[in-house]
């Protein structure tokens, strides 16, 4: 198996992996996508909400908050306070704010952590007040999989693709470059009286070139054993973080396969 | 009534880019161009900007606001 990243901008990364089985690259995407443990607001106590926006609204927007930190947590099901919440599985983070002008913008920003947990983004508006009106809560943050519910989803997108081949058979091209037109995603270009590819990597494999070429010089194929992943973090953890941690979570479910199978009685 | 914290469908935190977005639009720029320059790039998180409303400016018109001494 061989890495390499091919661009990290724009808070996506995009790595190519080369050598290696589609299966496996897919339970990666999955586990990225769904089962990665991290922090989300999922109790709210309102003290004092004199704004427009119901309880429920506000509850319900901070939920979605991407946060950071909270490496000790563990999950409040496997904890010792049998579920009902405590410093081991949970975070607190508070926020008072009385408006001092119409038309205020709570920010993220204005919670306060309490415990290991904070908002990764600070300009996430939670709501609007007016002068004098009052918005003051305690919430608290577990430990979560997006199985549960999307506000624990680490990452907006996980896609894998495979590479690319765009294959040109330079004898039976006549350069009609009808292709080249056609391409929706412009990779295709005649240069030196010589039809080439130039960022084989976009292709998105739609085949309209196939199709529109009358010669049959343009196969377009794919490799799965090399495959593209991108990833585009929310912010809690950044996107090298979760792949190595989805790694982490694929290495503890094989473990708790092996440790089953153990268990089994002796073949007789 | 509020700008999502989210995308409905990709899940990308979108809510602390509508301030800028408003703003650029209203001084007359083309939505898509703020879009692309605030790194919006799916059709799934662009149309959430496009076709949002945002009634809470609305609603705050009816609510009472509290005088210096914090009273209604």
């Amino acid at each position: 198996m061989d890495v390499e990243i091919l661009d990290a901008t724009d808070g996506q990364l995009r790595v190519m992996v080369r050598g290696v089985d589609p299966t496996f690259m897919n339970a990666m995407r999955r586990i990225i996508m769904s089962e990665i443990p991290v922090p989300s607001i999922e109790l709210v106590y309102i003290i004092e909400n004199t704004g427009v926006l119901y309880d429920e609204i506000i509850a319900h927007r901070m939920g979605y908050i991407p946060l950071k930190g909270g490496e000790a947590l563990i999950f409040t099901k496997d904890c010792e306070c049998q579920g009902k919440g405590c410093p081991r599985c949970e975070a607190i983070l508070t926020m008072d704010v009385t408006a001092s002008e119409n038309s205020f913008k709570v920010l993220s920003g204005r919670l306060k952590a309490e415990g290991s947990v904070f908002a990764a983004n600070t300009e996430i508006p939670i709501a609007e007040l007016n002068a004098g009106q009052r918005l003051a809560l305690e919430a608290r943050a577990r430990l979560g999989t997006a199985k549960q519910h999307a506000k624990w989803q680490p990452v907006s997108i996980a896609v894998v693709k495979y590479e690319p081949q765009v294959k040109i058979d330079q004898k039976t091209c006549d350069l009609c470059a009808l292709c080249v037109d056609e391409c929706p995603k412009k990779i295709l270009e005649i240069k030196d009286k010589r039809l080439v590819v130039t960022s084989p990597l976009v292709c998105s494999l739609c085949k309209v070139c196939e199709s529109i070429c009358q010669k049959g010089s343009i196969k377009v194929t794919y490799n799965d054993s090399n495959a593209v992943l991108t990833i585009e973090s929310t912010g809690g953890m950044t996107n090298e973080e979760l792949v190595s941690a989805a790694t982490d979570v694929l290495l503890k479910k094989c473990s708790s396969l092996r440790d089953a199978l153990k268990e089994l009685p002796e073949a007789a | 009534m509020i700008i999502p914290v989210r995308c409905f469908t990709c899940g990308k935190v979108i809510a602390d880019k509508w301030d800028q977005f408003r703003a650029d639009v209203a001084k007359g720029e083309n939505p898509a161009v703020v879009l692309d320059r605030l790194n919006v790039k799916r059709y799934c998180c662009r149309r959430i900007f496009l076709s949002h409303v945002d009634l809470v400016e609305d609603v705050l018109q009816f609510s009472v606001s509290a005088n210096e001494e914090g009273k209604i």
